[in-house]
């Protein structure tokens, strides 16, 4: 491809390209340039022509000034230096479009000349990622600007239409559009690449049609360009020779002719060949430049000063004297113009800095939806509102109409007022965000934008569906229909959930909003599922072919540990987390408490090896455990009516305990089994943080009655606890619920409620794994203390932690009721 | 104001002027008139060298005059409306044209945009 070639020449640092435009504009005026007949385009044929435009004896030319004005106003965007005086010309040849044998120009004393116009790089975005030399945003607030000077803008007028009949050997000519006036911008060589090129023609394009002085048609019908392309060895100085290339009609063949100029002048410098200065003709089929003719033939214009038309004189603020009645004031011109579009987006990015970057604008750039952007912004008030809007554009808008022609059709078929009603009803969730992409396509087909919404949503039944009870004889209906995402809930919850709401999307054409979807399976699972959830198991036969039989769960399991319950024990429980220093011991202990208060036997064993805590908490530090039973079980110590063991109370100093992985499997193992525990309704394990050895033989040792879940709000917590609750899931250790600590402080001299570590976290897990929040601890600094002291808090009635334990306590009891038959 | 002044030759008034093959086809290019023989290029050569005597005027501290109404401004035409009146009816533009073909002027068929060729004509009169 000519553009890849193009690219390879000029990055490899031999070459040079030096680019220049010449820009013929058709000016947007109702009258021709010296003429009162009409510039209208597509007349009947030879219907709009004066006796000047053919050239009769006698007719003289009478300037429009509505020319000269849009002249002006392209000269001042364009950043040139205006001559006040300046002088029109007759260019000679003969030709059968041009009845007066010459042309009417300004070669030689332009009225601008000498400009500056400043334009963004611009990249096709699947270019981006191959166009690492180009960066086109410099920073989130700017774009990469480049600058061209211009040589000179000058009026003339347009020839007439030549139509070559090759059969008949004649040529058909056609004199409307003899006349209609033109600008010519001509730019000094500064452009150096296509993508300069294209990019530079866009920016112009723009200009000239924010500021009135062509017609919105895009490259084909309002502007013509001739591009000069000449390439040069680095470090040789430019010698005049170029190659002018006519005929170019679209951006993307200016792209493809530079290209393909600098590629063939490429392959001449390479093997010695002199660059001829020509004229090519661009063919858009062929993608590539033809010769036309040498330069050397180049005609004699004979330009001479057009005797029929004075001096051209314009003024401004600062001319005193005056000697012409209604005359041109360039500074009057001025003061109407509107902000360039440089201008524009600068203002745009400070205006909307919160939500917009530069590559946001670099893509409605590209997308050509700048103006409809800053429309739909001037109808929406809320700068949430606009943010989402611009998103709406740039995702949901881009794949509806992904070209250019495609987004002005939208825009005209969805206009900004009907757009932003779409955004504040999608806000105001009427609609829902799914449907927003079917209701864009059916307004932008349906192409009649004063339609209102209103219609729209009624005709199609477009409107969300809100209404409870509704939605839950839905969900009803579409897990009656598919029993098989009930069973799946059990083993992976998330998918479950995901499933039964692509199969409501699709039932329901997407009118529930996704949120509410979700939370309402999610509420019917937890109610129906969590306390059945053992039953649910044993009931239903696995359907999946890749899970194993219980069969054969227990011929793969021959050679690992096998579950055996401890003996006179009714539930273990683990107390665990993903992360430390969240509060697992405090909470154990306490739990054990309010549990033993209750009346139920309670034992807790401190199953962290590395740092044992229990000893602290229960005023137990640098007691021993030297007793054994009839039976050679240790005995464990007692204290507050608790059965207590931890490896603190077996090992001999109170230093470090260095022991590699099987030495800890033993050291649980004998803490598990060679503990006289018996009888008990409830041991509860005291968990180290994280997911590691300890918890793998625990779970595999014994069968757990359920896993408690400690940890704060704060985000950090969560990220580990989640892999610790997925660790359990994976080892089929049912969780009870989630206890959060941390969850908030009360100040003590105040009262002001802070939430230091977040709000909502456990709640947002409990979402996402189902599980209840079994209670909320706050921060409380006589907890601390009584935990630093060994001192328990349940021994003072009337703190708000002693009842949040026995609340956590009764529920406990609830998940795992015991049998009060054991036999002691 | 600067206007491009015009470079002459000098010239004794006594030299005459030759017209070489590549001024000749320069001259019939522009004018679209091409030199039958060489009495007609003798002719010109004669035309241009009695009008020589236009140098002999001292001009080195004038500027040419383009206009003879030197202190006009060029005039505009204040309102860009379409003026019916004074466009010309199809009809009338067509009324002179030998060969029309549906509101079409025809003329010989041309190549290129800016070539140009060369009619013969049976007389010149110079």
């Amino acid at each position: 491809m000519a553009a890849g070639a193009a690219a390879a020449v000029l990055s490899s640092g031999r070459f040079y390209a030096l680019i220049g435009f010449e820009i013929h504009v058709k000016l947007a005026t109702n009258s021709k340039m010296f003429s009162p007949s009409s510039a209208a385009p597509a007349q009947p044929t030879n219907s709009q022509v004066t006796p000047f435009d053919m050239a009769l004896p006698g007719s003289l030319p009478y300037f429009n000034r509505a020319c000269l004005e849009a002249g002006i106003r392209a000269a001042i965007g364009l950043n040139c230096q205006i001559n006040k005086i300046s002088h029109f010309e007759r260019k000679h040849y003969f030709y059968p479009d041009s009845p007066a044998g010459y042309q009417i120009t300004q070669q030689r004393y332009p009225f601008a000349s000498n400009g500056l116009f400043h334009y963004p790089l611009l990249v096709k975005k699947d270019k981006i990622k191959s166009s690492t030399k180009y960066k086109f945003v410099d920073s989130p607030n700017s774009f990469i600007v480049k600058q061209c000077r211009i040589d000179r803008i000058q009026l003339e007028h347009d020839t007439g239409r030549s139509i070559h009949d090759e059969h008949q050997n004649r040529t058909l000519i056609d004199l409307n559009r003899f006349g209609t006036g033109l600008i010519e911008i001509v730019t000094q060589p500064d452009i150096k690449s296509s993508l300069e090129g294209e990019s530079f023609l866009r920016e112009l394009n723009r200009l000239l049609i924010k500021y009135n002085i062509c017609e919105q048609s895009g490259l084909e019908t309002a502007v013509r360009v001739d591009a000069n392309v000449s390439l040069h060895r680095t470090d040789t100085k430019p010698d005049g020779s170029r190659v002018e290339v006519k005929n170019i009609g679209s951006f993307i063949d200016v792209r493809q002719a530079i290209d393909f100029e600098i590629k063939r002048q490429e392959q001449l410098l390479v093997n010695n060949y002199p660059i001829e200065k020509e004229t090519r003709t661009f063919d858009t089929n062929k993608h590539q430049t033809i010769h036309l003719r040498r330069k050397e033939d180049q005609i004699d214009y004979r330009f001479m000063i057009e005797p029929n038309l004075p001096p051209l004189h314009l003024y401004d603020n600062n001319d005193k004297q005056i000697q012409q009645k209604d005359f041109v004031n360039i500074d009057e011109i001025k003061k109407t113009l509107p902000i360039s579009p440089l201008e524009e987006r600068q203002e745009f990015l400070n205006k909307y800095k919160d939500f917009l970057t530069a590559e946001h604008l670099h893509e409605l750039l590209r997308l050509d939806m700048m103006d409809y952007f800053r429309d739909v912004m001037n109808q929406l008030d809320d700068n949430r509102l606009r943010h989402i809007a611009l998103e709406v554009i740039l995702n949901d808008v881009k794949s509806i109409s992904y070209d250019g022609r495609k987004i002005r059709k939208f825009a005209q078929a969805v206009s900004p007022t009907l757009f932003a009603d779409i955004i504040k009803h999608v806000d105001k969730r009427i609609v829902t965000r799914f449907s927003l992409y079917t209701l864009l396509t059916l307004c932008n087909k349906n192409r009649d934008s004063t339609r209102p919404l209103k219609s729209f949503l009624d005709e199609h039944n477009m409107y969300a569906i809100t209404d409870e009870n509704e939605l839950e004889k839905i969900c009803l209906k579409i897990l009656e229909e598919n029993p098989k995402t009930i069973d799946r809930y059990k083993t992976n919850p998330k998918k479950a959930i995901e499933q039964l709401h692509s199969i409501t999307c699709k039932k329901h054409h997407g009118r529930i909003h996704d949120d509410i979807v979700n939370d309402t399976f999610k509420h019917y699972f937890l109610k129906n599922m969590s306390t059945r959830l053992n039953y649910f198991r044993m009931i239903f036969p696995r359907y999946h072919s890749t899970k194993p039989t219980p069969h054969q769960q227990n011929m793969m399991a021959r050679g690992l540990p096998k579950r055996t319950p401890i003996d006179g024990v009714q539930h273990v429980i683990a107390v665990g987390s993903g992360k430390g220093g969240v509060g697992k011991s405090s909470v154990s202990v306490n739990l054990a408490l309010a549990l033993s208060r209750l009346s139920y036997r309670v034992g807790i064993l401190d199953a962290d090896i590395f740092g044992p805590s229990i000893p602290t908490l229960l005023n137990l530090r640098n007691h021993k455990a030297t007793t054994l039973t009839k039976t050679n079980l240790i005995e464990p110590l007692i204290n507050f009516n608790l059965k207590c063991m931890s490896i603190a109370f077996l090992t001999k100093s109170d230093g470090p305990v260095v022991w590699r992985g099987l030495m800890v499997m033993q050291a649980i193992e004998k803490l598990l089994r060679q503990i006289a525990w018996s009888p008990l309704d409830y041991l509860i394990v005291d968990l180290p943080p994280g997911t590691g050895d300890i918890q793998l033989s625990l779970a595999q040792l014994i069968p757990l009655s359920g896993v408690l879940m400690v940890t704060t709000p704060q985000e950090l917590s969560l990220v580990d606890v989640r892999k610790a609750i997925e660790m359990f899931r994976l080892v089929q250790a049912p969780i009870l619920g989630i206890v959060e600590n941390f969850s908030t402080y009360f100040c003590q001299k105040c009262g002001h409620e802070e939430k230091i570590f977040g709000e909502n976290g456990g709640e947002s897990l409990g979402k996402e794994y189902h599980l209840k929040i079994l209670q909320s601890l706050p921060i409380d600094i006589y907890f601390r203390q009584a935990c630093d002291e060994g001192r328990p808090i349940s021994e003072k009635n009337d703190t708000i932690l002693w009842s949040k334990f026995n609340n956590l306590a009764n529920e406990i009891v609830k998940l795992l009721p015991t049998d009060r038959t054991t036999i002691i | 104001m600067s206007l491009f002044l015009l470079s002459r030759r000098s010239f004794s008034v006594l030299t005459q002027i030759k017209i070489d093959p590549n001024m000749q086809k320069k001259l019939e290019h522009l004018s679209l008139i091409s030199f039958q023989n060489e009495q007609t290029i003798k002719k010109v050569e004669q035309t241009i060298h009695s009008s020589d005597i236009i140098h002999q005027a001292n001009v080195d501290h004038l500027e040419p005059l383009y206009t003879l109404v030197q202190t006009e401004l060029c005039p505009l035409r204040q309102e860009d409306i379409v003026s019916n009146e004074k466009t010309l009816q199809t009809k009338q533009v067509l009324k002179n044209a030998s060969t029309t073909y549906e509101d079409y002027l025809v003329a010989p068929m041309i190549g290129k945009r800016d070539s140009q060729t060369v009619e013969k004509v049976d007389t010149t009169k110079l």
